[in-house]
């Protein structure tokens, strides 16, 4: 068992909630087969009607301030070319802008095996950068750092772990089967990983690294 | 009464069409016998002790993965008991009436994470604190960091001991995209916890 597991034990379903909980189911089963009266539809459309008002004045204050702000309705600030993450790294909107903030040089890989309909440019300040491509089913993370420890993030186990020579480097990989989901190297005091969620083939990376 | 009448008397209508609707609305006899009434709540009783015995724990702290409040946790666990009692469709097995259940715990929290925002309530925090488990606080606030999807990944993954092809048919998901927030999640809780991390 692990410190989350230990946490989570804490919490538990006691008696008195089982009781009040089931009480609670008792009621709103009852209240589904209970007679609505008009005076409740009536009401019923009131709130409905005000909750409507409601909502779209909601839309068309939050549509203007949106307008005024620069930011997107989605809350995502337009304007600024930095967003913090939660852990603390920093996006930014391309690789020259990370390479630049970072001081480690990083380029968008060619050839990628999927159209990426999100890409994420990504400085985890701990001398580690990222770009992260991802079509929404699909992802790929390409991790460069200094040094030459492997940077990838990815601790699976894969039954298939070798070694190939691809453009002068070696690269160890690992996968299943024909498939590769993590491959990693080092060039010129930098390690570089390329970790895919849906596997790639051999010839898929080739023509990336 | 003139059509003209009606129109300047409203309630006139109101009163009018309110018979017709009280039927409409009617789902069961008023004069429903006692006895089905009984039978109906000793049913509901029996079905919540199942759940609670079965389930109950687990739909609990999941809810409470995601809100971190216990009284928000506990309206997730009323709601999705309602569903079980009148919803729930013929299970399998009950690895099938847990996963449909987690489902459903797991859509209802997502939907109340923006509200709870706001509560700041923190209950296991608070009594981790309270013990000075130090260990336990550290790992806790570390998960709290996590995006919600990787928050459920991990939480699936390390408490209910699911395989990324369970968690994604569970939520309804990529098994790409949970294999990439659990490898995510993991990643961060590292960076955070350093030597104290163990989701291995």
């Amino acid at each position: 068992m692990n410190k989350y597991n230990e946490i989570m034990e804490r919490l538990t379903v006691s008696d008195e909630m089982k009781k009040r909980l089931t009480e609670g189911a008792g009621k709103a089963e009852q209240s589904k087969g209970k007679v609505i009266r008009f005076a409740t539809v009536r009401r019923a459309a009131l709130i409905a009607a005000c909750f409507v008002l409601l909502i779209v004045g909601v839309f068309v204050i939050s549509g203007i301030n949106a307008n005024e702000n620069n930011v997107a309705p989605g809350g995502v600030d337009t304007t600024g070319s930095i967003d913090k993450t939660p852990w603390g790294s920093v996006e930014y909107k391309s690789a020259a802008e990370l390479s630049k903030a970072s001081g480690i040089e990083i380029s968008d890989l060619e050839n990628l095996p999927f159209k990426a309909t999100e890409t994420i440019y990504q400085d985890y300040e701990t001398g580690l950068v990222e770009i992260t491509y991802s079509n929404g089913a699909d992802s790929l993370s390409y991790r460069v750092s200094k040094g030459d420890e492997d940077n990838s993030g990815d601790y699976n186990e894969y039954g298939n772990v070798y070694k190939k020579e691809i453009g002068g480097t070696t690269v160890t990989l690992k996968g299943e089967g024909n498939l590769i989901f993590c491959a990693l190297y080092t060039r010129g005091g930098y390690s570089y990983s390329v970790t895919s969620t849906g596997g790639l083939t051999l010839e898929q990376l080739e023509k990336m690294i | 009464m003139t059509s003209a009448a009606v129109l300047h008397r409203p309630y006139s209508l109101i009163r009018r069409i309110a018979p017709v609707l009280m039927t409409l609305f009617s789902t069961r006899s008023d004069a429903r016998s006692e006895a089905n009434t009984d039978a109906d709540a000793a049913l509901v009783n029996q079905k919540a002790e199942r759940f609670f015995n079965l389930f109950g724990n687990s739909v609990l702290r999941l809810a409470y993965s995601y809100l971190h409040s216990t009284e928000d946790s506990e309206e997730v666990l009323q709601e999705t008991l309602i569903k079980y009692i009148s919803s729930a469709p013929a299970f399998e097995s009950d690895e099938h009436a847990k996963a449909w259940l987690l489902r459903v715990a797991a859509n209802i929290s997502k939907n109340r994470i923006d509200y709870n925002r706001r509560r700041q309530t923190d209950e296991l925090a608070e009594e981790l604190a309270a013990e000075e488990r130090t260990d336990l606080s550290f790992v806790w606030e570390a998960v709290k960091t996590l995006k919600p999807a990787q928050r459920e990944a991990i939480h699936l993954f390390y408490q209910e001991g699911y395989s990324t092809k369970e968690i994604a048919d569970i939520l309804g998901r990529n098994e790409s995209s949970v294999r990439s927030d659990l490898k995510r999640g993991r990643e961060a809780l590292k960076t955070i916890l350093k030597e104290a991390y163990d989701f291995e």
